[in-house]
């Protein structure tokens, strides 16, 4: 028992850190500009497809997952200042644009890929046996990055001027302006790191998993059952959150099963909004 | 340049419709899942209308009765939901005025579908959807052209018993929890336990699953000989051979459902997808499916889903129905459809009618059945009795 | 010589002006105070100096140069910053990264000599550097807020009721600390309730009522002034 416990706790630790990576630029976004981006999925897909181009072209896979998450990040950018920035602060207004942007881009990409299944090739190989818990090493090497990604966009946030402004910005805009912070620039650049991030995440599930247009639809819902979970832009709630829906959903479906445990969790998340609707964390940045 | 293109355009379609009065065209409808899911399928259905539109209209035509007929296609879009599937057939039979239209591809669609068919006599061919309901009370309008579990299970089971009975006693089902999972479930419940088995665990996942590691934790400690996917989607299929592989499981894999080879093996990469069983509905290695497949790749640019082929002979047993025929009146046609049976695959092997034992009348295509077992990237076809 | 000119200054929210054409004139290194009741329109008018607010009509200089249109994040180059009503420190930052913003556009260099002389001024905030801005006390915020203020080595300081809802005992602080950032050649504009403390800091006053200046004179004749005595001093003498 003890060593399924482990197992369990493994296997939910690593699916959740990469659930984290992709709430971590959702809250953010939704935080700074009070814009729930559901698109966000689209640009976890986006990197999963920019690892896949640049691989085929003979990139390593590292290189090809930095310059795929860059790219999308650019993306990102151009994103918001086309779309988002017009929709700043009206929630219900950047919703639907979002949901429009999630439909575009999954078009885009069936009609550029085509409905296939696409495989990366992955980086490494093997199961590191520790006798009581087994951890394939592509899972082991994604949960690592994803908790190194984690810990460096923490110090961004603490120790750099533009994360303390992000940081200033989600808490008071108006008297952040006047600090002399261009607001403009911080939703750009937040949009553009959030959703950075999110390719990140595609990226590095891309060779654990296939690759097709609607890959970014699970990960997006489980983004927005974390910031409910966690507390609408809420950094540390979206690691809590995703890390607590990581270990929930492999402790549920092991010991039960899969519709059980996604009964469970939904549950779950329904007990936090009736008894903490600010979320585990509450809402700050 | 645009100016000249249109002027060619323009004059390549005076040419094209200047033998127009002797030609009438025959309008062929689609519904398909081109953006879901199960695209993969729903490609091979648009693309067999293709093919066939192409081969008939390049030819000058089919001739029926009388008349030459060019034929025009049209393939919605039903992303796998029901009620699009509906609105589909609506709109070819409204809009477009379809007789015969090939699809949809899920079960749900197929059933909510068929009352529209059965009253406004459009013949439709439906494709895949494993549900008996398809079937039941006795249509006329309405044939199943691919084989379904109940036609493919026995067989398989049969040669899998004959040649692996000693290695394979404890067996382990997965399905997607929804009504084609039930379905396939409950057969494979039945003819596990017919033929021998033991089945240790039946699991029901959700068709969004992507890390089957917890499910797969709980199945490997019962020690299984064989892993079946049954009604999971090839991709699906993939992940589990590849993750089970990864968490140490050396036994068999075998998908008896929904094919899709290319899927699972990218799905589940060379290595792990080595030795996985599967059904295929045709045979890769033959001349006919390589032609096919090539002519389907120029339309595509990748390779052909085996399911296709099927489509593309149903197709040819319809034009050959209404020849036979010798009219296009749905009434007629389907009447014939019995009279050109068996009908020889473009494959090899035949294709016959049947289905009155199991749902009560003869509106099911029964094909060849096959396993093709993935060799070092390829498949190994073995053909079942 | 006059450094902040306000000529017919109007701002609206929307069909509501909350300022009519109000003209007034800050001359460089003075404390000059505006006082009047709630919503009179004198923090609307701060607002609008800081380019928080759009101007409705007139035009705002500083130091002859024209202000008017000028966006909030440019006006901490022009050497303008703002203590904002109610303090609207960014609570979920410590103290230090409080006063970090206030030096965002700071070199480095720069920044360590305001934050010596923001720790000069108020001592406690080096004692809380580490703390959550949102758990401070009401007069720690409030030494935060003129702190991050400074922290942008202003030429012009504008104090949005600085002395509200504090203890008499730090109102004392506060009030120090305003005389000795004046002495170093700032330029001080303040709105407060507390018309007293305001007449006594400052050498200038505007009565603002309604969004329209009332009356204004230098602050030593105005607290003598019967109207601004009953209304804004509650009749009560003063030294």
């Amino acid at each position: 028992m003890g060593q399924l416990l482990a197992q369990i706790l493994v296997n939910g630790l690593i699916s959740g850190s990469t659930y984290v990576l992709v709430a971590l630029g959702f809250t953010m976004i939704s935080g700074i500009m009070r814009v729930l981006n559901f698109a966000h999925g689209e640009f976890y897909m986006m990197g999963a497809y920019g690892v896949y181009v640049l691989t085929q072209y003979g990139l390593g896979y590292f290189p090809a997952l930095l310059i795929g998450a860059i790219i999308v990040g650019a993306f990102g950018v151009v994103m918001e200042r086309l779309i988002f920035r017009w929709v700043i602060g009206r929630e219900v207004n950047g919703l639907i644009v979002a949901l429009g942007l999630s439909v575009v881009l999954k078009a885009l990409a069936l009609i550029i890929f085509g409905p296939v299944e696409l495989a990366v090739t992955r980086p490494v190989h093997g199961t590191l046996d520790l006798g009581s818990v087994s951890i394939p090493y592509d899972r082991l090497l994604v949960g690592g990055c994803a908790f190194g990604i984690m810990l460096l966009f923490y110090f961004f946030l603490t120790f750099t001027r533009v994360g303390l402004a992000m940081r200033a910005v989600a808490q008071d805009e108006k008297i952040a302006a006047i600090q002399g912070v261009r607001p403009s620039f911080i939703h750009a650049a937040a949009f553009g790191l959030g959703c950075l991030l999110a390719g990140l995440a595609g990226g590095l599930m891309a060779p654990i998993y296939t690759v097709n247009p609607t890959i970014g639809e699970l990960p997006m819902g489980k983004a927005f059952v974390i910031v409910i979970l966690g507390g609408l832009g809420s950094i540390p709630g979206a690691v809590v959150g995703g890390l607590l829906l990581g270990i929930a959903e492999s402790f549920f479906s092991t010991l039960i099963d899969g519709t059980v445990s996604a009964m469970l969790v939904f549950a779950l998340v329904v007990l936090v909004i009736i008894v903490r609707p600010q979320g585990l964390m509450g809402r700050s940045l | 340049m645009t100016r000249s293109l249109l002027v060619a355009t323009a004059f390549a379609g005076l040419i094209a419709a200047a033998p127009a009065h002797a030609d009438k065209t025959l309008f062929l409808g689609g519904i398909g899942d081109l953006s879901g899911q199960g695209a993969v399928w729903g490609q091979a259905l648009q693309g067999a209308l293709r093919m066939v539109q192409q081969e008939v209209n390049d030819a000058g035509g089919i001739k029926i009765g009388n008349e030459t007929y060019k034929i025009s296609t049209t393939t919605y879009d039903d992303a796998y939901q029901s009620q699009k599937a509906v609105a589909a057939a609506n709109r070819l039979i409204d809009q477009d005025e379809a007789k015969f239209v090939l699809g949809p591809l899920a079960a749900s669609g197929a059933i909510a579908a068929k009352p529209i068919f059965e009253q406004n006599q459009v013949i439709d061919l439906v494709v895949g959807a494993y549900s008996r309901k398809v079937m039941e009370g006795n249509p006329k309008y309405i044939f199943r052209v691919s084989n379904t579990p109940v036609e493919f299970i026995k067989p398989i089971l049969t040669w899998l018993k004959a040649n692996n009975g000693d290695k394979i006693k404890r067996v382990v089902v997965m399905n997607p929890n929804d009504e084609a999972g039930w379905d396939m479930q409950e057969l494979e419940t039945k003819s596990y336990a017919e033929h021998g088995f033991d089945l240790v665990a039946k699991e029901l996942y959700e068709r969004s699953t992507k890390d089957f590691q917890p499910i797969l934790t709980r199945l490997i400690a019962q020690n299984p000989d064989m892993i079946d996917m049954a009604g999971s989607s090839p991709a699906s299929a993939g992940l589990i051979v590849r993750q089970a592989r990864e968490m140490g499981y050396k036994g068999k894999f075998i998908k008896i459902g929904g094919p899709g080879p290319r899927e699972i093996l990218t799905a589940a990469g060379k290595e792990a997808a080595e030795g996985v069983m599967q059904y295929i509905p045709a045979d890769p290695s033959t001349e006919g499916y390589k032609k096919l497949s090539e002519r389907f790749a120029k339309l595509y640019g990748h390779d052909m889903d085996p399911s296709a082929l099927t489509n593309y002979d149903a197709l040819k047993i319809l034009l050959a129905a209404m020849q036979k025929a010798g009219s296009i009146e749905t009434d007629k046609v389907a009447a014939a459809i019995p009279q050109v049976m068996p009908f020889k695959s473009i494959a090899g092997g035949d294709i016959v009618l049947g289905g009155k034992s199991d749902y009560g009348s003869d509106h099911q295509f029964i094909n060849p059945i096959f396993v093709g077992t993935t060799t070092d990237g390829g498949l190994k076809i073995v053909q079942m009795q | 010589m006059s450094s902040l000119e306000l000529d017919k200054v109007s701002v609206a929210y929307g069909n509501i002006q909350a300022v009519h054409e109000v003209s007034l004139s800050v001359r460089q290194g003075a404390v000059v105070c505006l006082l009047g009741a709630n919503g009179a329109g004198k923090s609307s008018l701060l607002n609008a100096i800081i380019g928080l607010i759009p101007l409705r009509g007139g035009k705002i200089s500083w130091q002859g140069r024209d202000m008017t249109g000028t966006r909030a994040f440019e006006a901490v180059r022009q050497g303008l910053s703002l203590s904002p009503e109610g303090r609207r420190l960014f609570p979920g930052l410590t103290v230090m990264e409080n006063l970090a913003m206030g030096a965002y556009r700071q070199t480095r260099g720069d920044t360590a000599v305001s934050l010596e002389r923001v720790f000069g001024l108020f001592p406690r905030l080096k004692e809380r550097a580490r703390q959550r801005a949102g758990s401070l006390s009401g007069g720690e915020q409030q030494m935060c807020a003129i702190g991050r203020a400074m922290m942008s080595n202003p030429s012009l300081l504008l104090l949005d009721e600085p002395s509200l809802g504090l203890a008499p005992k730090v109102i004392g602080d506060v009030a120090r600390a305003i005389t000795e950032i004046n002495a170093t050649g700032v330029t001080i504009l303040i709105v407060e309730q507390n018309a007293k403390l305001a007449l006594r800091l400052s050498e200038y006053a505007y009565v603002l009522e309604t969004g329209r200046v009332a009356l204004h004179g230098p602050s030593k004749e105005l607290i003598d002034d019967p109207h601004v005595r009953a209304i804004y001093l509650g009749g009560v003498a003063t030294a």
